[in-house]
């Protein structure tokens, strides 16, 4: 629970630093947490206070540097100095201010996702506000129709989308060599929802064509998270096999961190279901 | 080659981070963030910490400035977590370290004159 928030509050950082540092700072945090605890649940917890007050100062700074080296000075560096050091001499004052920026940062964020969501919806993908979704309607039952395959064979030969894929999820166990079995969500998809996404893997490949076609090695891209967490970003992960259900399917790739298409999705296998079985 | 030209004393007076974590990578073998962390508390007995925003905050920027460099990543034999980035201290860093430790050492030098320490020498 405390990562987690450790994990939201590093939004104090820039993206650029986020995404150089953020699973390692994560990773400090938790491991000295985890050394406070064994000596009592005060000193964790003042570490716990500690850093995140840190994390907004340090992030807060850390903007400032990178707006700096952008763009140069639109303060002096005086203004920060001074401010700094009447937040080092007023603990008390300090506290209330970071949990009254704190709150008020994440008020006003929540409120400009919301108007944004409201008023310009689109994928965070690229040309992601090109991305639509396709769904049958049962005009007799007013009910969704999912049985999709037979009308996605037809309209892959539209000419008026550039991409057309296909998705849909399954429940497996997955088993690692040297872990326990585990149920996980897996999404089947088309090779051609990859080139929806425009979306380059962080290491080997996405889903090809080939990977669909029938007798083909079973072939599976996972997420950067699974990537970390069950593998522990293991660089050689590429070519290493795992069995899910009852087939065994060799890594070929892994998404980069945050890619969870088409809906926050870390096992992608290739789509095998004949349309015209 | 911009380090190089630099000026160490052109840093000084030292952010008290940055000197924390140029001595505490020391000129050993290279260290990933926690090390450093643990290293400063360990070369202070538990005195001083440094926190994860700001440790990671000043190593970005210390790279940025030429004071250390990030090296091969290795086997330290520690299992679980992310895939780390080891710093090692550059020569540059060090001098900039050595010009911070002499400007303290001359303050200290007019402390002792004033037997701030009282009888401890």
């Amino acid at each position: 629970m405390i990562a987690r928030l450790y994990r939201i509050a590093l939004v104090a950082f820039p993206r650029r630093h986020r995404d150089l540092y953020a699973a390692e700072m994560i990773d400090t945090f938790e491991r000295e947490l985890a050394r406070r605890r064994s000596t009592g649940a005060g000193a964790a917890l003042a570490f716990a206070a500690a850093a995140f007050a840190n994390l907004v100062a340090a992030g807060t700074i850390e903007r400032r540097r990178r707006y700096v080296v952008r763009f140069g000075y639109l303060f002096s560096a005086l203004d920060f100095t001074l401010a700094w050091r009447m937040l080092l001499r007023h603990p008390g004052l300090s506290i209330v201010s970071v949990f009254g920026m704190a709150v008020g940062i994440a008020v006003a964020a929540a409120a400009f996702a919301l108007i944004s969501m409201l008023m310009d919806p689109r994928l965070p993908l690229p040309d992601g506000d090109r991305v639509v979704s396709m769904l049958n309607v049962d005009a007799s039952t007013s009910s969704n129709e999912m049985r999709l395959v037979r009308d996605f064979e037809r309209w892959r030969g539209l000419t008026s989308v550039e991409h057309i894929g296909v998705a849909r999820t399954v429940s497996r166990n997955l088993l690692v060599e040297g872990r326990s079995s585990e149920s996980v969500t897996a999404v089947e998809m088309s090779a051609s929802a990859f080139r929806v996404a425009r979306v380059d893997a962080l290491r080997g490949r996405y889903l090809l064509p080939e990977d669909e076609a029938p007798g083909a090695a079973g072939a599976m891209v996972i997420g950067y998270d699974e990537w970390v967490r069950r593998f522990n970003g293991d660089p050689d992960i590429v070519g290493r096999s795992l069995r899910l259900g009852g087939d065994t399917y060799e890594i070929v790739g892994v998404m980069p961190d945050g890619f969870g298409f088409p809906l926050n999705n870390s096992f992608w296998i290739p789509w095998r279901l004949d349309p015209l079985a | 080659m911009r380090r190089l030209t630099r000026d160490p004393a052109e840093f000084l007076p030292l952010k008290h981070s940055t000197y924390q974590i140029l001595l505490a990578l020391g000129d050993g073998e290279s260290l990933h963030g926690y090390a450093v962390m643990q290293a400063i508390a360990d070369m202070t007995q538990g005195g001083e910490t440094i926190l994860p925003g700001t440790l990671y905050a000043a190593l970005a920027r210390m790279v940025d400035e030429g004071l250390v460099e990030e090296s091969e990543p290795r086997d330290d034999g520690t299992s679980g977590g992310p895939p780390r980035r080891y710093y090692r201290r550059t020569s540059f860093g060090r001098a900039v370290a050595r010009a911070e430790s002499e400007r303290l050492r001359a303050l200290l030098d007019v402390a002792r004159a004033q037997n701030i320490f009282g009888g401890r020498k």
